[in-house]
C-alpha cells in the first residue's frame, strides 16, 4: 500500500475512524508481531496487545506522517517487548526455563512454519543485533528511525546489523540451505 | 569459507564507504532465504486479532468523547463561577470600603480601618455616622432616647448622612418618615428638660470622655455624659457631640446646632452648615435631611 494511503489511514484513524485504524493494524500488526517474537518470545502476542492499546490510547496526541508512524509505534512495542521479557524473567524463577529450540516438524508443516523458523535462527542472535537486524532488514527501517527506537547511534545500528548479518551466515542452518 | 570471505569483503568495504550497507542485500543465498521469509506476508493467523483490536479502539473512543463532553461541561461551569465568584467578592470588597467610609463598620474593624486608610477619608470609629451597635457593646445599652438623640443629630445636619439601617430605625421610633422632625424635636425638648437620666450609664464606660469636657464646661453637669454615650472608645471624640450642652442651658425650640461647631474639631463644612441652620428648627432639618438623602 502507498505510503499517502496509509498517512490518509492514519489521519482517519485519529479522526475516530475505526477503518483507518483496521487498515494501519493491517499493515502493521504482523512486522510488529514478529518483531517482538525476536524481542519477547512467547510473549509476543502480549507484548503486541499492549502495544496497540497504547496506540489506540495516545493516536490522538500523535503529530506526524506515516513514516513518523512507524517509527513512534515499534518504539512502543520494543518498551512493551522489554516490559514482558522482564516479567518473563521473573516469572521464570518458579516456571521452567524456555527453551529456545527449533520448531518441531508439525509447526514447521504448517503455514508460515518458514518465517517462524527465520525468527527463531534471528532470535538466537545476541539482543542487539537480533533487534538491529529485524528493524533495519526485515521491517525495513531506515538507520535514523532504527538509531531513535534502539537509542543508539547511527554507526551503532549500523555495526550491530552487519555483525548480527555476519552471524547468521555462519548458522548451521543457513550454510545447509545455502545449496538450495 | 565463503562466509568468511563475504565477511572480508564486508569489512573492507565499511571502511572505504561507511555510509553505504552493502550487507543489506545478501547475496548468500541461505541469508536472502532466511530474510525472505521473515519478510513473508502476513498469515490469516496473525491477522486473527483484528476484530479484536479495532472493537477496542471503538471503545476507547466512545469513552474518550464521553470524557471530553464532560470536560467541556466543567469547562462551562467554571466560565459561569468564576465571574460569578468574582463579583461576588468585588461586592462584598465594595461594601466594606462604603462602610468604611461612611464609619458604620464595627468598632474595631472600623479603627484598623482608619488606621490604615485614613488617607482615603475613613474616619476613627464613632465619628462617622453613629451606630446602634457600638454603643450597646462596651456597656449597659443606653436609653433609647439617647440613642434617637444621636439618630436625630445625625439625620438633621451633622457631617455625615445617618446610615439607611439607623434611618430606618429612626423612623420606625418616630412613628413614620414623616414625622422625624416633629420626633426629633420633641426629643430635644425632653432631653434637655431632663438631662440627668442619659448621663450616668455611659460616664464610667469612657475613661477619657470626662475628663476633657469637664473643664471647658464646669456648669453643665450633663456636658460630659452625653456625648459618652454614643462614644466608648477613648479617641478623641467627646467634641462630636458637644452641640447638647448648648441646650441643656436654654431649654427653647432652637436645640441645635450652634454650639456645636465651637468645638473645633469637626471639619470646616460641618460648621458652615450648622451656622447656616441655626435660626430655626423646622428648616435646617428638612434642608439638611433631603440633602443628606440620597447620599
Amino acid at each position: 500500500m502507498p505510503d499517502t494511503d496509509l498517512t490518509d489511514a492514519l489521519r482517519a484513524a485519529q479522526q475516530g475512524d475505526a477503518a483507518g485504524f483496521a487498515t494501519l493494524w493491517r499493515t502493521h500488526h504482523p512486522s510488529v508481531l514478529r518483531y517482538l517474537r525476536v524481542l519477547a518470545g512467547d510473549h509476543a502476542e502480549d507484548a503486541a496487545s499492549e502495544t496497540w492499546l497504547h496506540v489506540i490510547r495516545d493516536l490522538q496526541h500523535f503529530d506526524g506522517d506515516h513514516d513518523g508512524f512507524r517509527g513512534w509505534l515499534f518504539r512502543i512495542a520494543r518498551h512493551r517487548g522489554i516490559d514482558e521479557k522482564r516479567r518473563q524473567s521473573r516469572t521464570r524463577e518458579t516456571a521452567t526455563p524456555p527453551t529456545r529450540t527449533a520448531p518441531d516438524a508439525a509447526t514447521q508443516a504448517a503455514e508460515g512454519a518458514a518465517t517462524t523458523w527465520a525468527l527463531t535462527v534471528i532470535a538466537g542472535l545476541p539482543a542487539d543485533q537480533a533487534e538491529a537486524v529485524m528493524l533495519r532488514i526485515v521491517i525495513g527501517l531506515d538507520v535514523a528511525t532504527t538509531a531513535g527506537i534502539l537509542g543508539k547511534k547511527p554507526g551503532a545500528v549500523r555495526i550491530a546489523t552487519m555483525r548480527g548479518l555476519r552471524r547468521l551466515a555462519l548458522h548451521p542452518q543457513i550454510r545447509t540451505r545455502e545449496g538450495v | 569459507m565463503r562466509a568468511l570471505h563475504a565477511l572480508l569483503r564486508a569489512l573492507r568495504t565499511r571502511r572505504k564507504h561507511p555510509e553505504t550497507d552493502p550487507i543489506a542485500t545478501p547475496d548468500h543465498p541461505g541469508l536472502a532465504d532466511l530474510l525472505d521469509a521473515a519478510r513473508a506476508p502476513a498469515t490469516p493467523e496473525e491477522l486473527a486479532g483484528e476484530h479484536e483490536m479495532v472493537a477496542a479502539f471503538v471503545a476507547h473512543r466512545r469513552s474518550a468523547a464521553r470524557s471530553e463532553r464532560r470536560r467541556h461541561a466543567k469547562a462551562r461551569i467554571r466560565a459561569v463561577l468564576v465571574p460569578a465568584t468574582t463579583g461576588l467578592a468585588l461586592l462584598i470588597l465594595t461594601g466594606t470600603a462604603v462602610a468604611a467610609r461612611t464609619g458604620n463598620l464595627p468598632q474595631g474593624a472600623q479603627q484598623h480601618a482608619h488606621s490604615l486608610f485614613s488617607a482615603l477619608g475613613v474616619p476613627a470609629p464613632g465619628t462617622g455616622t453613629p451606630t446602634t451597635p457600638s454603643p450597646s457593646r462596651p456597656g449597659p445599652r443606653p436609653s433609647l432616647d439617647v440613642t434617637a438623640l444621636t439618630w436625630c443629630q445625625a439625620w438633621g445636619g451633622a457631617d455625615r448622612p445617618l446610615s439607611r439601617e439607623d434611618r430606618r430605625r429612626l423612623s420606625k421610633a418616630a412613628g413614620g418618615e414623616k414625622h422625624i422632625g416633629k420626633y426629633c424635636r420633641d426629643l430635644h425638648r425632653s432631653a434637655s428638660a431632663s438631662p440627668s437620666p442619659s448621663a450616668p450609664p455611659s460616664t464610667p464606660v469612657t475613661p477619657s470622655a470626662p475628663p476633657t469636657p469637664a473643664p471647658l464646661g464646669p456648669s453643665d453637669p450633663v456636658q460630659p455624659g452625653l456625648p459618652a454615650t454614643s462614644e466608648p472608645v477613648p479617641t478623641a471624640t467627646p467634641p462630636s457631640k458637644p452641640g447638647r450642652p448648648t441646650h441643656t442651658g436654654k431649654p427653647t425650640d432652637v436645640p441645635r446646632g450652634t454650639g456645636k461647631p465651637s468645638k473645633s474639631r469637626e471639619p470646616k463644612k460641618n460648621t458652615d452648615k450648622h451656622n447656616a441652620g441655626s435660626p430655626g428648627v423646622a428648616a435646617p432639618t428638612t434642608d439638611s435631611a433631603e440633602r443628606g438623602q440620597p447620599e
